[in-house]
């Protein structure tokens, strides 16, 4: 026992220890309601997420579809030029938010409405080329969210580990050593007081002995 | 502040993203230049999205990992291409086992 854990056994150290404990646990309840929070947060987003992404999804694949007769009516070569003269630039902003103390982005598109006509010439291109356009702008518009919810579901979970891992270190590490400190010195304290009281016992017998 | 949105694929990838309005368009030939070049877009703050197909994502998740720790910004969006691909284990999913220590199914009660 005298491994002692580097505390001395007095009376004062025990009143420490006990008001540590008292903060370790408070700290211990305070990051539990926080992690609860956190999983609520973080279903919510998932929740979303789920609903996002099969809208993404089932518009990115039809973008494809739209795509693929595209490519096979005026060619692949055609297309892919067609898309780098594309004049129309799709700019993002990026905020961040707070969520329970974790950032998380908020992106919104913005945009370009100078240039509402594409950039390729609408004179000898076709109209599938318009109608795959008009599918990949829907897809990534959808897109973008879910970018957004994904990253934020990240953020969460990051931070839920984190306080995962306090909270684990206080309930299995921190709080146990404190107690098993307190048992420590109460038992020191008692043994003492039970030296003290035998040896009062002897020295009255002791002298009880030599007034005889 | 209004950041771009880069797209790295194949050629049918990046020109439906072209025509959605996508400027900044890179053709995926080796594995090595496009992780240099998703290096490189990490590096750039004008850029704020990333979108690149899950077959080239599954092959450089550890890397991806690694620059998404170091930087919230820009994000990184990994969707299916033209064959529908998705690879089998859902990161996401995977980070809720972690996370929560159990399989969730999110499900909406009606």
């Amino acid at each position: 026992m005298a491994t002692a854990l580097g505390v001395a056994p007095t009376r004062m150290e025990l009143i420490k220890l006990r008001r540590r404990i008292a903060l370790a646990q408070k700290g211990h309840d305070l990051l539990r309601e926080k992690m609860d929070a956190l999983i609520m947060e973080f279903f919510g987003i998932l929740r979303e997420i789920e609903d996002v992404r099969k809208n993404a999804l089932e518009s990115l694949s039809k973008a494809f579809g739209q795509l693929s007769i595209c490519q096979a009516e005026i060619g692949t070569i055609e297309t892919l030029q067609a898309a780098r003269e594309m004049k129309r630039d799709v700019t993002l902003r990026i905020q961040t938010r707070y969520l329970m103390g974790v950032s998380v982005p908020h992106v919104e598109i913005d945009q370009d409405k100078k240039a509402p006509l594409p950039g390729y010439s609408i004179h000898g291109t076709s109209a599938v080329l318009d109608k795959a356009t008009a599918a990949f702008v829907q897809a990534l518009a959808h897109l973008v969210k879910l970018a957004e919810l994904e990253a934020a579901a990240y953020a969460l979970a990051r931070e839920l580990e984190r306080t995962k891992r306090r909270v684990n270190a206080l309930e299995h590490v921190l709080i146990p050593r404190l107690q098993q400190m307190i048992k420590f010195i109460q038992s020191r304290l008692d043994e003492i007081e039970r030296e003290n009281f035998t040896r009062l016992k002897r020295i009255k017998a002791i002298l009880e002995r030599r007034h005889q | 502040m209004s950041l771009k949105i880069a797209c790295i694929g194949d050629i049918d990838f990046i020109s439906g993203f072209g025509l959605a309005g996508v400027s900044q368009l890179y053709l995926h030939e080796r594995m090595e230049a496009t992780l240099a070049k998703i290096r490189e877009l990490f590096d750039n703050p004008e850029i704020g999205l990333i979108i690149l197909p899950h077959r080239i994502a599954s092959q450089i998740s550890p890397e991806l990992k690694e620059l998404r720790r170091k930087k919230p910004v820009p994000l990184v969006l990994a969707v299916p291409d033209k064959s529908g691909w998705m690879p089998e284990v859902d990161e996401l999913r995977e980070l809720i086992k972690r996370t929560v220590g159990a399989e969730v199914v999110v499900r909406r009660e009606e």
